[in-house]
């Protein structure tokens, strides 16, 4: 229960289509049993890339202002959007920076490559190391349950209407097995011209 | 071994000759056969609490399911009883359909807290001591009488890792409407109004901010409701259905096992309540 | 009562194989632990259907990143009726109390003139076995399944000392991978949020019974899935269905990887 990760609780998961990607999360931010928000979104957007934080809210902030700033830089000296591969590195190096101090997060990344058009996820551990999937990335308090609901539930190839409604029942049934997330979702459908977010009506409980 | 031969070879007349009221039936033991097998170590307590207490142990290999939302309050139409369902073991949701309401007999309701086996044992228990009692003594036993037996009980086995907190409801002509609150550590209350459990502090609130004995049944059972909604929403490890239950001296009624999802979106939607909830961006 | 009974061991109980050292690093000496428990894996499911039901089990037997076996099953059929029972958790205690139930239900038999045990008195026979160690409990989380007088599906899962619903349930798992099953099986066999196409999110799906094919399907489904994402699950697959007519096993291929 001192467990820095699962003290405030949330869950965030990112799947790949058929030239789109999607990526969802809880709304709950908690103190052990006592629900304090019902809106705490854990996706963050920095121009194609969508970022999630689960893990300590304190550090999902932070993390996430962090890469506001750094990609915002990008931005001004590059003269272009960052691309999903690169904010990946990015994620990679500046996790491993504190290496011995880290961040109490597990981040997910979503996105389309705009030049390449090709639907790109990713996730890493609270110290940088990514881990690139074909199909479905998870994390969070709810990762197993979602391990069990994506693996069973996902198929390759999905047009971005069943991409949703996969990745909305994945997570919705996932949270309702998890005491510390949950408490409504937002989705992201994300197509090479289009990115369409929704707000799940979720259990209140 | 001496005292054995002893009272087996000696003709024990008088062994019929006992009264119904002697003490052969006030024994304080319980009375049947209670066997249970304890590790073969010289502190089987610390045992017990190294492999199933997770709060003394997180990393505890047996999870005894935990986190509830229970409340009973008196007024003047009898008692309510209501309960959340959800089992949680850690932060694992393990049910959302468990029956926290145990009908002890046609007259009698306890409540469930803490450790799911331990109070659903125990209260099976006490409902073939209340049975034996009425067949002993030819009346109904008291609600004082019922939760003392569960007390003394409990307390029989202080320190060996028992973990209930039950409320025990009923209304009988002698006593009117009686609510006892009984747990592990030996505590025995009587009141007019209980919350227990993880979600207990949110429960009061609603609940203390509308009580009044003189409530009608209508508005009670409703009160009753909201305050477990209450606690499931703001509680982790309190959710899935309300339990409610009216009892009355004739005996109890249950007045549904109903899902808090349609219930809370009714009760934000129609009254305007957790204006907290977002509905859209 | 038997409380009091309890003498200390005048030897080191020999219930762990791992050489313990006497004196630890500073030289004081070192108490004994007591560690009669090891978690052998493997996962276990149940759906119940009208007139059926269906328990299933891998077969791979774990010790930590050890594999002791893959074919062990865990499914077991008590006496030569339709009750069944899958036991999950330290292999040892899950056995003793398989044991325990079929000895239970044979005896039963032969002490009630050849009449068979009901499976809602086994289930709180089983309830009493249980509790019965509720000081030293078995590792052990059980599913037992069986129809009843009229022929339906009946199913009771039950937590290590015995806490169980009287009413049965639809459908349970236990065991390693349960957190990856349960929800899948609360999505797909209970319809939990689902909604009819029709009612825009306001009608739930109702609940309905599934026909046996259907089970089957899902249970093949939830443990390719578990295998995937679990370590201690994989290797074989055993289902056994209870209908009218008997009893039936079969034996599929998990990935063994």
């Amino acid at each position: 229960m001192s467990n820095p990760f699962s003290i405030n609780g949330g869950a965030v998961v990112a799947m790949v289509g058929k030239d789109c990607v999607a990526i969802a999360c809880d709304l709950r931010l908690g103190m052990q049993a006592l629900t304090v928000s019902n809106d705490f979104p854990k996706i963050f957007n920095y121009g194609d890339v969508y970022l999630g934080l689960t893990g300590l809210a304190t550090d999902v902030t932070t993390v996430s202002e962090m890469f506001r700033y750094k990609v915002n830089m990008y931005r001004l000296r590059e003269e272009r959007d960052i691309e999903p591969e690169t904010m990946a590195n990015l994620v990679s190096s500046s996790l491993y920076e504190k290496r011995f101090g880290p961040y109490f997060v597990s981040p997910v990344i979503a996105g389309i490559n705009p030049h390449s058009q090709k639907p790109f996820v990713c996730g890493f551990d609270s110290i940088g190391c990514i881990d690139f999937a074909k199909d479905f990335i998870v994390s969070g308090t709810a990762s197993d349950q979602l391990f069990g609901t994506c693996e069973s539930l996902w198929e390759p190839d999905m047009e971005p209407e069943d991409l949703f409604e996969t990745i909305s029942q994945a997570m919705l049934n996932s949270v309702d097995r998890d005491a510390l997330s949950g408490w409504g979702a937002h989705v992201y459908v994300i197509t090479k011209d289009k990115v369409v977010k929704r707000l799940l009506k979720g259990r209140q409980d | 071994m001496d005292d054995l031969i002893a009272k087996y070879s000696t003709p024990q007349d008088d062994f019929f000759d006992e009264d119904e009221n002697s003490v052969h039936f006030q024994s304080t033991k319980p009375s049947l056969d209670l066997k249970f097998s304890l590790p073969p170590i010289s502190q089987p307590t610390a045992f017990l609490r190294a492999a199933t207490d997770d709060h003394a142990n997180p990393e505890c290999p047996i999870k005894i399911a935990h986190g509830t939302t229970t409340l009973a309050f008196r007024f003047q139409g009898g008692i309510i009883v209501a309960t959340d369902s959800r089992a949680t073991a850690g932060s694992w949701i393990a049910s959302q359909t468990v029956k926290k309401v145990i009908e002890i007999n046609d007259k009698m309701l306890g409540t469930m807290a803490g450790g799911a086996a331990d109070c659903q044992y125990w209260l099976n228990y006490l409902g073939i001591e209340c049975r034996l009692h009425e067949l002993r003594h030819k009346r109904r036993i008291s609600v004082a009488a019922a939760s003392k037996i569960l007390s003394n009980l409990v307390y029989s086995y202080k320190g060996m890792g028992l973990s209930m907190g039950t409320m025990m409801a009923g209304v009988t002509a002698l006593e009117g409407p009686a609510l006892y609150y009984i747990d592990s550590d030996g505590t025995r209350l009587s009141g007019n109004l209980f919350c227990v459990g993880s979600g207990q502090t949110f429960a009061y609130g609603v609940l203390d901010r509308e009580y009044d004995y003189n409530l009608s049944v209508e508005d009670a059972l409703a009160l009753g409701s909201r305050s477990i909604l209450a606690a499931t929403h703001r509680d982790a490890y309190s959710g899935g259905s309300i339990n409610l239950y009216h009892v009355k001296e004739e005996g109890w009624t249950k007045h549904g096992f109903t899902d808090t999802n349609p219930v809370f979106w009714k009760t934000k939607l129609e009254k305007g309540e957790f204006s907290n909830v977002a509905t859209d961006f | 009562m038997s409380l009091s009974s309890v003498e200390p061991l005048s030897f080191d109980p020999a219930y762990s194989f791992e050489a313990s050292q006497s004196r630890d690093h500073s030289g004081a000496p070192r108490q004994h632990s007591f560690n009669p428990y090891t978690d052998n894996g493997g996962t276990i499911l149940g759906i119940t259907g009208d007139d059926f039901v269906v328990l299933a089990g891998d077969t791979r037997h774990t010790a930590g990143y050890n594999i002791n076996s893959r074919t062990e099953r865990k499914v077991y059929r008590l006496g030569d009726n339709n009750l069944i029972l899958a036991t999950v958790g330290f292999g040892a205690d899950s056995k003793d109390v398989a044991e325990t139930m079929t000895r239970a239900v044979n005896d039963f038999k032969f002490n009630h003139n050849l009449k068979n045990m009901t499976v809602n008195a086994a289930a709180q026979y089983l309830f009493t076995v249980l509790y019965g160690n509720r000081f030293f409990p078995k590792y052990t989380h059980c599913i037992l399944a069986g129809l009843d007088k009229d022929g339906k599906g009946r199913l009771y899962s039950y937590d290590s000392v015995g806490s169980y619903s009287k009413e049965g349930e639809r459908r349970a798992a236990a065991g390693a991978a349960s957190s990856l099953i349960v929800p899948f099986l609360d999505n797909q066999v209970e319809f939990k949020n689902q909604y009819l196409p029709a009612s825009n999110g306001t009608q739930e799906r109702p609940v309905e019974d599934l026909p046996k094919e259907t089970v089957i399907k899902l249970v093949k489904d939830a443990f390719t899935s578990a295998t995937e994402r679990h370590i201690e699950v994989g290797d074989g697959l055993q289902i056994i269905t209870v209908t009218k007519d008997g009893v039936f096993e079969e034996m599929t291929e998990l990935k063994k990887d």
